[in-house]
């Protein structure tokens, strides 16, 4: 062919190309898709002019965020405080409450002692309460930040703050960092993906939203009813074979367009409709959990077609199989106040019933394929809850507000030292004393695990570099493997 | 100027050339090094110091005594007494010894690790070359020193520039040895024209009419058309509302609906007026505190009313009232004067003349109003009732349809009456009522055996709970399970349900599972039945009987506004079921709603009767009256008979369902009042405004009065230290930005990107003017002009720049890639709503009327339930489709809730709106593919446009495609188009032929009527042609 453009033209033509297809197609766009649909003589002269580089190996190529929304209690799943227990029914001291804002309850709660045993387990001797049974037997995959704090009290904001740094609405996710930083590894399916299940507060696209990335970083909301997908579904009556004919239509004309025009998003525009047409099978194909073994159901409690939180674990792990890099779950209704809305006894419970075993069944799962050393698992709630009780209900609908001072949040898999347990609170489970862990150094220590550095993944807005961590965040080196 | 490359991308950079290298395309090594380019200050230095050291070593602080923020600074150095710099010595400066030490406690900076070798040999190299540090004071910045009015260039080719400010395009494009691209062919300039200033495309029969003007002023009377066209304003507000952050509902979590429309029509209708935009300005930032304000001028001041509020409960209402304020700030900052000052809400901003102390004393500008931060519309103006004229016809037209039919169809059902009666005789009895025992709740509620074999609900009342209860049977071949929900005085509002309100229920999820009695048969545990479908007497809207069957927890059936009576819900199920030796039945009902939306008394029936239609239940009373022999029968008897066939009658409820809806929606909008957000002073003590240290609202020092920056106080000839002197200083004449970033903004609308590339930011972190003499032109013509935004524009439209071609060559691709020169025309994608507005206006469907409540076009079902609003009184569980003309209104009126944007428009890059947003980003993705192709609302315009070419589009199918094109691209097709759209068209018609079922189907599509006579086959094929024309890129960008 004939070239027509100059080499310097080309070199514009081929760096924008680049940049575009890398910018806006990287939410489930590979360079593959590209490559088989540009202009040969783009790419043929695709070479970089420069070859950056990562800013060291990586460790981990997926996340799977299993997030607890409502703020679960530490202090009757991880944390055991004798001393909580042995003052149970007293007034919290009163230093401990002098300096903090508290979302609903008063200064002069008493404390609560947890109604739920803990025994130490695996190697590692992490207490688990009863209430997790499942968990306790893989303790030494798992590693516990146990001095984890956080700085927002009511759930907005809170559940804002743990995916993107910030309390306000308008910062990126975690996982549209991830989308922005390191791309998708399947051409076929969305980088950053979002499952959803439960029952209790409201959560907002500003939780997934990509803030001031382009918006192709988002999360992708997969849906457990209907189209999981936003009209990834051709209407009725449509057809595959007529959608292709369409699509070839599509090209036909926009590449004859190309032609005339030169413009290089026009390729952009056909490449995106290519994609599209792939994710009408890819995704369905993923979300399709029926050809899973007996055995593979058996171990997650799944049931193809139910949306539950359980599907959704089996749903995280043939995701990243299929190179999704970062795939969110949200579980709803861990917000337990007390009294019959919500409480330790009934819906804790349940909570975890409805959680533990599919949760350990999709890590023993992930290692048997291999697939653990490379995927960080992350467990937690947008804060903890209070040592105090909430309110004076009766004795089986007991209750805890929020609690951001220290809390527990736990990891697995991708790069992270198995079976410790890091840091720790007060006697109280109050304030984290030891090994303390803030959000942004979470932030910071996942992104390393990636192998970026969290000053050096920057977006640059509004005259500002911004970052993931803010102006914040220090590594925590100890739990690295 | 060179273009500014994407922000740093270097990661998925080396992505892709990983992937490159496997697919096997070659790579070449990396580019031959050239010697290193000379350190620059302001693009390489300063940022640096600004990022890594000015925390410490700034403003704000100064650790050992050092500063590093001036070359003074750094030359006297801190407490140690050596300066931190030796110009021209770098190995001998402190500064590059501290940031290279092997000694820990000695290395900088001490947090964040240490800088890269770049970085470290950026400033050896900037020291040893001397350390240029211009001592130029922030002031001095471009954008900070006054508007000038420079000379007209001077060009060799005199005979392009229409306008003078062509002559600035041109000297530049001289100067680069580029030239202008040729003028545009008409048809494309005048489509480009009304989508730039109306958004919608012009009409072909406007566009004939143009072609066919031989005047010499042709193009500009088209224009002066255009900017008188009413549309004008919907499209100019576009943009304005990004930066206005209006939305219709309150945002954070439970974001209720606000009612703020009343601001977006003002906004319209001051475009629409050519108002001059320095009273644009003063009227929406301080309109209340003008002499005697008109209630225009009060709604008006909405503008700072669309920040959010906070709805949830346990919310410090200070925290976000000053959230609020500290909005009101920033969003000042972006829109007029293009400066980030929410950096300086922590700290004084590191690159521009804003200190902490002057963003307080803007602040304090905005913190003595009557505004709250929770719960808070107030103050809130009445306005009058809008004109819904259109849509109350048209509810009543369709209540006229709905009547018409029911009485249709009641003649009919009374034709069968007699053979009503003797199936219901038949089938009294069919259902056999259930002994229930064992019921558990699992919120702790008890239950109570009702002589009539029900169950009470008594003691606690949980918020959500999960019920079991158990029966016995001997029956097999059970083919439905009915539910009955009963009253019940005990109940509150006499139930049926549990909610405390209204004694409804919702009924998210009910199951049933049988296992067998007898020991010997198989162990199997229970498996649920699975249910066909559901059916009830009666269903609120968005609440329907299905909804308890479709296991989905979050969608469920209910029963309002008909409290206070029983109903039921027939299961039918999928198979029999019954197990010989009896069955154990375990039933489970789910309630998630919260708020005790849980059902408090109820019974259970089974039977086994298997022709549907004989399974409507026929309750005592019925029994008794159809036993009675008909010339015994009282008039009562009779009506009884009658309503009850009715309400058997799937096709009779379905009528009454919708007459009750829309008697309902007719009585909402009868009497609902409009009162919109506004601004006003407190009136009692005024607010002490004092910085907030570290931005903490709770941490508060220095006291602080009302005031303008230092740097930017030569505008401030106003006394006043209020709102309306802070508006006036932003539009006097000495004010550098105003006009600036006004006009920029003007030029990003039409050529895609802004003189300044960053409109948002004019500050020293922002890009530079690609033509700094052009702007300043350009700023001192329109405050000349008095503000005239549409002269302004006319002017731009007119100009030989704009007129230009779009097409790219080599040498423009080589020389300005980006098209930041203008070597040729405008070429990008609609945003979101335009996309609608044209498919809409192409296929006819568009509804032109303007302003007036926001409207719900369709949108997916159970969005807003999916992101967990589950409890219908908050009254926004459920997005309401509108009906009729109101699906068909333009992007720009359609309902915006900031948690759940419009999910089209999201994908689009519209902004939530949660803040003030200056430009929007301009995507190319799959997901922005998939909705154009498959969206409901471009599919049902791509049936109505489909349906207007077999109308209007000629004889025959080379003369529809003829049409099509021309009516979607403003333009004939090329044969080359026109022969590979005619073959498509003819495979989707032979496509077709042989699936009927499938054009049938498709078809269905959106509401809007589709003519009998029309073959379904031809029309689908026709559809999937529209559908084409309206994804291909042509159509989806302006150009």
């Amino acid at each position: 062919m004939k070239p027509v453009l100059t080499p310097p033209a080309l070199d514009a033509l081929r760096n924008s190309t680049r940049r575009r297809f890398l910018k806006d197609c990287a939410a489930g766009v590979g360079s593959l898709a590209l490559a088989s649909l540009l202009d040969q003589r783009v790419l043929a002269a695709a070479a970089p002019a420069a070859s950056p580089q990562p800013h060291f190996a990586p460790k981990a190529k997926n996340i799977i965020y299993l997030f607890q929304s409502g703020g679960p209690s530490h202090l009757d799943l991880f944390d055991p405080k004798p001393e909580l227990n042995r003052r149970h029914g007293q007034q919290v001291p009163e230093e401990l409450v002098k300096n903090i804002r508290l979302a609903q309850i008063g200064k002069q709660a008493s404390l609560l002692g947890s109604p739920y045993k803990f025994a130490q387990h695996g190697k590692s001797g992490a207490w688990i309460s009863e209430l997790m049974p499942h968990l306790a037997g893989i303790v030494d995959e798992v590693c516990f930040l146990r001095g984890f704090y956080s700085e927002a009290f009511n759930h907005d904001p809170a559940t804002i703050f743990m995916n993107t740094g910030a309390q306000l609405a308008g910062r990126p996710a975690m996982g549209s960092w991830f989308s922005y930083g390191l791309g998708s590894e399947n051409k076929d399916l969305p980088a950053f993906v979002v499952l959803m299940t439960g029952v209790g507060q409201p959560l907002t696209n500003a939780a997934w939203g990509s803030g001031f990335l382009p918006t192709v970083h988002q999360g992708v909301p997969l849906r457990s009813q209907g189209d999981p997908v936003l009209y990834v579904s051709d209407p009725a009556g449509l057809g595959r074979q007529r959608r292709r004919q369409s699509l070839d239509v599509l090209r036909d004309l926009n590449q004859a367009r190309h032609e005339a025009l030169q413009d290089p998003e026009i390729q952009t525009r056909i490449a995106a409709y290519e994609m599209a047409y792939r994710m009408q099978t890819s995704v369905p194909e993923v979300m399709d959990l029926s050809k899973e073994s007996a055995a593979t159901h058996a171990a997650y409690g799944t049931s193809p077609g139910r949306a539950s939180y359980a599907n959704n674990c089996l749903l995280a792990r043939r995701l990243v199989e299929r190179g999704t890099r970062f795939v969110q779950l949200y579980h709803r209704g861990w917000d337990h106040h007390g009294g019959p809305d919500g409480n330790l006894v009934y819906d804790l419970k349940q909570r975890c019933a409805e959680t533990d075993q599919a949760t350990v069944a999709l890590i023993r799962d992930l290692k048997e394929r291999g697939l653990l050393d490379e995927t960080l698992i992350l467990w937690g709630g947008e804060f903890g809850r209070t040592p105090m009780m909430q309110g004076n209900p009766k004795p089986d609908q007991i209750g805890r507000d929020h609690h951001p001072h220290g809390y527990t949040v736990w990891m697995a898999g991708g790069g992270i030292k198995p079976g410790i347990v890091h840091g720790s609170t007060d006697e109280f489970g109050f304030y984290a004393t030891d090994g303390r862990v803030h959000v942004h150094d979470l932030h910071a220590t996942i992104l390393h695990l990636f192998g970026i550095d969290h000053l050096r993944l920057t977006y640059r807005f509004q005259g500002r570099d911004f970052r993931l961590t803010d102006v914040h965040g220090e590594l925590v080196k100890p739990i690295l493997a | 100027m060179a273009p500014s490359p994407a922000p740093p991308t270097f990661l998925r950079f080396a992505l892709v050339l990983v992937t490159l290298a496997t697919l096997g395309v070659p790579l070449t090594a990396p580019g031959q090094t050239s010697p290193a380019p000379p350190v620059d200050f302001a693009r390489d230095v300063e940022p640096l110091l600004v990022k890594r050291c000015s925390e410490c070593h700034g403003p704000d602080a100064q650790k050992g005594g050092l500063r590093l923020d001036s070359r003074a600074a750094a030359l006297k150095g801190g407490k140690s007494g050596s300066p931190a710099l030796q110009v021209g010595k770098s190995a001998e400066s402190e500064l590059i010894q501290r940031l290279t030490t092997s000694d820990p406690d000695e290395l900088m900076p001490p947090k964040g690790g240490p800088l890269t070798p770049a970085e470290i040999d950026l400033l050896r190299r900037w020291i040893d070359a001397g350390a240029q540090w211009p001592e130029v004071a922030t002031t001095a910045h471009w954008a900070f020193r006054p508007v000038a009015t420079p000379a007209i260039p001077q060009v060799k080719r005199t005979d392009w520039p229409k306008d003078d400010l062509d002559r600035f395009i041109l000297a530049r494009l001289e100067k680069e040895k580029l030239s202008p691209q040729v003028e545009a062919d008409r048809a494309t300039l005048l489509r480009r024209a009304a989508l730039d200033l109306t958004g919608l495309p012009p009409t072909w029969s406007e566009i004939q009419a143009f072609l066919a003007d031989p005047s010499p002023d042709a193009y500009a009377h088209a224009v002066d058309r255009l900017l008188a066209s009413p549309h004008y304003g919907e499209n100019m507000a576009r943009g304005w509302l990004d930066l206005a952050r209006y939305a219709d509902s309150n945002g954070y979590q439970v974001d209720l609906a606000r009612t703020m429309w009343p601001y977006r029509d003002w906004v319209i209708r001051a475009f629409n007026q050519n108002m001059p935009f320095d009273q644009f300005t003063i009227e929406q930032l301080a309109g209340d505190l003008l002499p005697h304000p008109t209630d225009d001028q009060l709604i008006a001041t909405g503008f700072n009313r669309n920040t959010k509020i906070n709805d949830e409960g346990g919310g410090d209402a200070e925290e976000y009232r000053v959230k609020a304020v500290k909005d009101r700030v920033a969003t000042l900052g972006t829109a007029w004067l293009g400066l980030t000052l929410n950096c300086a809400e922590c700290h004084s901003h590191k690159y521009d003349p804003v200190s902490q102390e002057d963003y307080y004393r803007l602040y304090a500008f905005f913190n003595n109003t009557a505004d709250g931060g929770n719960y808070s519309v107030e103050p809130a103006l009445s306005v009058p009732t809008p004109d819904l004229s259109e849509t109350q016809s048209h509810l009543r037209k369709r209540l006229q349809d709905v009547q018409q039919a029911t009485a249709q169809l009641e003649q009919e059902l009374a034709r069968q009456q007699r053979t009503w009666e003797r199936e219901a005789h038949r089938a009294a009895g069919a259902w056999v009522p259930l002994e229930l025992k064992n019921p558990v709740s699992l919120g702790g509620a008890s239950y109570e055996r009702q002589s009539d074999g029900s169950l009470l609900a008594t003691g606690v009342n949980p918020i959500y709970d999960t019920i079991t209860v158990e029966a016995e049977t001997d029956l097999t071949g059970i083919t439905a399970v009915q539910l009955e929900v009963l009253p019940d005085p005990s109940l509150p509002k006499n139930g049926p349900g549990r909610w405390g309100q209204t004694g409804n229920f919702i009924l998210d999820e009910f199951s049933v599972s049988a296992t067998p009695l007898s020991p010997g048969t198989s162990a199997a545990p229970a498996a649920n039945l699975a249910i066909r479908s559901a059916a009830a007497d009666w269903e609120q809207r968005y609440y329907r009987a299905e909804h308890a069957v479709d296991r989905n927890p979050k969608t469920g059936w209910a029963i309002g506004p008909r409290f206070g009576q029983a109903h039921f819900l027939i299961a039918d199920l999928q198979q029999p079921a019954g197990f010989k030796g009896g069955t154990k039945l375990s039933f489970r009902f789910e309630h998630y709603h919260g708020n005790s939306h849980c059902v408090g008394r109820f019974r259970l029936s089974v039977t086994t009767e298997r022709h549907p239609d004989r399974r409507w239940p026929v309750d005592d009373a019925l029994r008794t009256v159809l036993a009675r022999p008909p010339a015994e029968r009282t008039a009562e008897d009779l009506a009884l008979l009658t309503s009850s066939q009715h309400r058997a009658s799937a096709a009779w409820r379905a009528l009454e369902l919708d007459r009750h809806q829309l008697e309902a929606r007719l009585e909402e909008l009868g009497r609902k009042k409009h009162a919109t957000l506004i601004m006003r002073e407190r009136t009692d003590t005024p607010r002490v405004t004092r910085v907030h240290v570290r931005g903490n609202f709770l941490d508060q020092s220095k006291e602080v009065s009302a005031g303008v920056p230092e740097a930017f106080a030569a505008a401030a000839t106003e006394a006043r230290a209020d709102r309306l002197g802070l508006a006036r200083w932003l539009v006097h004449p000495a004010h550098p930005l105003t006009s600036r970033v006004a006009v920029n903004r003007l030029w990003e609308g039409l050529f895609g990107t802004g003189i300044v590339k960053t409109s948002e930011d004019f500050g020293r972190q922002g890009e530079p003017p690609s033509h700094p003499e052009l702007l300043d032109y350009l700023a001192s013509e329109f405050m000349r002009s008095g503000w005239n935004v549409k002269a302004l524009q006319r002017r731009l439209l007119l100009s030989a720049t704009y007129r230009q071609a779009a097409f790219a060559t080599p040498d423009r691709l080589e020389h300005d890639f980006y098209n930041r020169l203008l070597s040729r025309g405008p070429r990008f994608r609609m945003d979101a709503e335009m996309i609608r507005d044209h498919a809409l206006a192409v296929s006819g469907l568009l509804n032109p009327k303007i302003g007036g409540p926001s409207v719900h076009p369709v949108q997916i079902a159970n969005l807003w339930k999916e992101i967990g609003f589950l409890r219908p009184e908050i009254g926004m569980d459920e997005w309401p489709v509108s009906e009729g003309p109101d699906l068909y209104r333009r992007g720009v009126y359609t309902f915006w809730r900031r948690v759940c944007t419009y999910p089209t428009f999201a994908t689009f890059d519209a902004p939530s709106r949660d803040i003030c947003v200056a430009r929007r980003p301009r995507t190319n993705t799959p997901l922005q593919a998939l909705a154009a192709l498959n969206d409901p609302m471009l599919l049902e315009a791509a049936r109505a446009f489909a349906q207007r070419i077999l109308a209007e589009g000629g004889r025959s199918d080379a003369d529809r495609i003829d049409f099509a094109v021309r009516q979607c691209l403003g333009r004939p097709p090329t044969d080359a188009e026109h022969t590979r759209l005619l073959q498509y068209l003819k495979l989707q018609l032979k496509e077709f032929r042989s699936d009927a079922a499938g054009a049938t189907a498709l078809i269905q599509i959106g509401s809007f009527p589709t003519p009998d006579s029309l073959d379904a086959r031809r029309l689908a094929a026709w559809m999937m042609l529209a559908n084409v024309l309206f994804n291909l890129d042509e159509t989806l960008t302006k150009g």
